[in-house]
């Protein structure tokens, strides 16, 4: 758990297979293969979509979140 | 990695900073301070392994590490992620005969201050404010293990999950920051299963996840799903 820290995804490079599928589905091209190794290249155009976490095949993204209620409309 | 000679007046500042220090006398933080180092650790570099013999205890100045162990059939299980004034081996540095149980790497660049195990037990034995402050952060781990024994006993995954969502949407802690690795760590269970366990909540309308927030939806929802 942490505080007040920028959420930006983080990439577990031990857990990386290399099979380029975040970088494939990531919407804004936040995320580029450098040396066979996703990273991200333009972190601040990330919309925290989490498409990554959610494709990444052995969980090696995490993208924090805050937990809250969703406001009444 | 780097080893830094520090001042020892600056020192006694960053170990005061740890919270498991604050409440201690100046005479036993100026011991501390004579015995600690601050050391860097790149990104990704390996602080201990598993099986090796307890050398020190860490405070996590700034940066974060991850504590885990390897399965047999070699994943890694997040035991826990430390941020900074956070610690690691407290408890293995007061078993003389037992190698680690855990691994400890450096997630970012990362820099420790590392008590030598040696010096950590002489100094518990001389300050008993030390020794009641390492005993009062026990007591509180210990809540928590009890508390999780009986959940795990007691409730399902989707059950303690549910809980944990709406204690921490009740809590106010509203810039607290949660990754699935560490909900796992927190319930006791993998990350994988925290995912399905919240798509499922997704797919059921519970919850919403938008960005950097996942909001509840369905309080009643939650709550029966908290009994469970």
């Amino acid at each position: 758990m942490r505080k007040g820290q920028n959420p930006l995804p983080t990439i577990d490079l031990s857990r990386c297979t290399r099979c380029g599928a975040c970088a494939q589905v990531c919407p804004t091209g936040v995320i580029a293969e450098l040396d066979a190794l996703p990273q991200l290249a333009e972190p601040e155009r990330c919309t925290l979509c989490a498409r990554c976490e959610d494709t990444c095949p052995v969980g090696a993204i995490s993208v924090p979140f805050m937990i809250g209620w969703a406001e009444r409309r | 990695m780097s080893i830094i000679k520090s001042e020892m007046t600056p020192l006694i500042q960053l170990i005061t900073q740890q919270p498991l220090f604050s409440s201690l006398s100046q005479t036993t933080l100026q011991d501390l301070a004579q015995c600690a180092i601050q050391k860097d650790f790149e990104a990704e570099q390996i602080i201990q392994l598993e099986g090796d013999p307890c050398r020190w205890v860490g405070f996590v100045q700034s940066g974060a590490a991850r504590i885990y162990r390897m399965t047999l059939s070699g994943r890694e299980q997040v035991l826990a992620n430390l941020g900074p004034g956070m610690h690691f081996n407290t408890v293995p540095a007061l078993d003389e005969n037992s190698p680690l149980r855990s691994a400890v790497r450096a997630l970012t660049p990362l820099t420790l201050l590392l008590i030598p195990v040696e010096d950590y037990r002489r100094q518990l034995q001389k300050h008993p404010d030390l020794a009641y402050a390492v005993l009062r952060d026990f007591a509180k781990r210990l809540d928590h293990l009890t508390d999780l024994v009986e959940d795990l006993s007691l409730h399902s995954v989707r059950g303690r999950l549910a809980r944990f969502l709406l204690e921490q949407a009740e809590s106010g802690q509203v810039s607290a920051q949660w990754t699935q690795d560490e909900i796992a760590a927190h319930l006791g269970t993998v990350r994988d299963v925290i995912g399905r366990t919240l798509r499922g909540f997704m797919d059921s309308g519970l919850v919403r996840r938008e960005g950097a927030r996942l909001l509840l939806l369905d309080r009643e929802g939650l709550e029966r799903e908290a009994e469970s």
